[in-house]
């Protein structure tokens, strides 16, 4: 750098020899608040909540042969009542259903499961199957031991 | 068989360049290699490989009017290229779904499948991230930069694809470009090479027959550093010096320019 823009610098209370904090800040902040988490596996909410967390999504239901089996929280189920009828009317092999209500609802069969999922924007299909892929891969036994739960308390 | 997608978020940071490159690298190394032009919107694969423009291409295949197999083409150096459309027109009308589909066919047959993603984070960025089976991070030492590569890592995380590696492209060792070790520690992956800023880089384009600068100048800083990304890669070492091809090879690019 030349002696006069040396001088500029100084005058202007231009510091260029450090690196720009704010930006390495910003992207701290981005590794901080999205990262992405593990799945849980210990325990039903755990498992819920990294799952929402990690695809950003609010909710997720699950139906097998027109039956509810899972659901990450009851206030959802009532929606996904509705819209399960709505879908299996229109049901077409291999295509996502969007509804909008205010969030996105997106509606899909992959292997015999029928997924409802509700995000604040809409997903895309790889969005959607890699939710759907992790609720089979890491998923099945805890929602089965929660639904037995649930059947033993009707039961009772 | 590796399927490898190239990433970025940001534009304009290189991917296109390392993709050419490396995979002639490794076709160099005796690996069968394809590569795929996955940025439908943009794409530019086969210009800086110096090919024709392709009459039938990965948008048709995509369109369901054309087979697989019909837009694989034989690019420099016996690596095959699977071009996209360079018309305006063709980006509509795409499912995308189908691209993990494609890539999975082609695949058994190489030993690479390297994929050229669009800037962005969007749909065509996460579909061939889907279709991979690891993803490396492009990036410059710069803080934008940077922070796009560390959105698009997270955004392969969530869809379940694997993000493997770091390269980072046209350092230029100038005050305030972030240091290696710091992009290493924000991006959390291990760096597979760096490779500078190099005006022989640019020359792909100066002569009448469209080069990448790993056939044209196989001396230049540029092309040594994507060897050394190859030779980490395939884990071993490669022997740049030979890789220039010595004086009568010099020679002979001097003419048949
Ligand atoms: N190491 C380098 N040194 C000098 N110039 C380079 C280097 N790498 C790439 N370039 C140049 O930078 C420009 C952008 O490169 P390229 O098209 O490969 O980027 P890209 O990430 O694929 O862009 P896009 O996001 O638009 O697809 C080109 O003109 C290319 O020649
Ligand atoms: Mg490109």
């Amino acid at each position: 750098m030349g002696l006069f823009s040396k001088l500029a610098f100084k005058l202007l209370g231009i510091d260029d020899t450090e690196l720009p904090a704010e930006q390495i800040g910003y992207i701290k902040d981005i590794s901080k608040e999205y990262s992405v988490p593990e799945i849980l596996k210990n325990t039903f909410g755990e498992f819920v909540d990294s799952l929402l967390h990690k695809h950003l999504i609010e909710g997720v239901v699950v139906f097998k042969e027109n039956s509810l089996i899972y659901s990450s929280s009851p206030d959802i189920l009532e929606l996904a009542n509705k819209l399960y009828e709505m879908f299996s009317s229109f049901k077409r092999e291999n295509k996502v259903l969007y509804f909008n209500v205010g969030s996105w609802v997106s509606m899909f069969e992959k292997d015999e499961f029928v997924y409802m999922i509700k995000s604040d924007t809409r997903l895309c299909e790889f969005e959607l199957n890699a939710v759907a892929k992790d609720i089979a891969v890491h998923g099945k036994n805890i929602f089965l031991e929660e639904y037995r739960k649930i059947m033993s308390f009707v039961k009772v | 068989m590796r399927i490898i997608a190239f990433a970025s978020g940001k534009g304009g940071v290189g991917k296109t360049t390392i993709v050419a490159n490396l995979g002639i690298a490794l076709a160099r190394q005796g690996k069968k290699v394809l590569m795929v032009d996955t940025d439908l919107a943009m794409a530019n694969l086969s210009l800086i490989l110096g090919m024709e423009t392709s009459p039938i291409t990965l948008n048709d295949v995509l369109k369901g009017d054309a087979g697989v197999w019909d837009v694989v083409y034989d690019g420099p150096e016996k690596v095959s290229i699977m071009p996209a459309s360079l018309g305006l027109q063709d980006t509509q009308r795409l499912d995308l779904t189908k691209l993990p589909g494609i890539i999975k066919q082609v695949a058994p047959k190489y030993d690479f499948v390297l994929l050229d993603c669009p800037a962005g984070i969007g749909e065509d960025t996460l579909a061939a991230m889907a279709s991979s089976t690891e993803v490396f991070l492009v990036v410059n030492p710069h803080s934008l930069s940077i922070a796009d590569a560390l959105k698009t890592k997270i955004a392969a995380q969530r869809i379940n694809a694997k993000p493997v590696g770091l390269i980072i492209n046209m350092y230029a060792g100038l005050k305030g470009e972030i240091p290696e070790r710091d992009i290493i520690s924000m991006l959390e992956l291990p760096l597979y090479g760096v490779v500078p800023y190099d005006e022989e880089v640019r020359k792909t384009f100066y002569y009448k027959k469209i080069q990448p600068v790993i056939l044209r100048n196989p001396d230049a800083e540029a092309s040594k550093a994507v060897y050394v990304v190859a030779g980490k890669i395939l884990g071993i070492e490669i022997d740049i010096k030979k890789q220039g091809g010595g004086f009568f090879a010099w020679l002979k690019r001097l003419f048949s320019r």
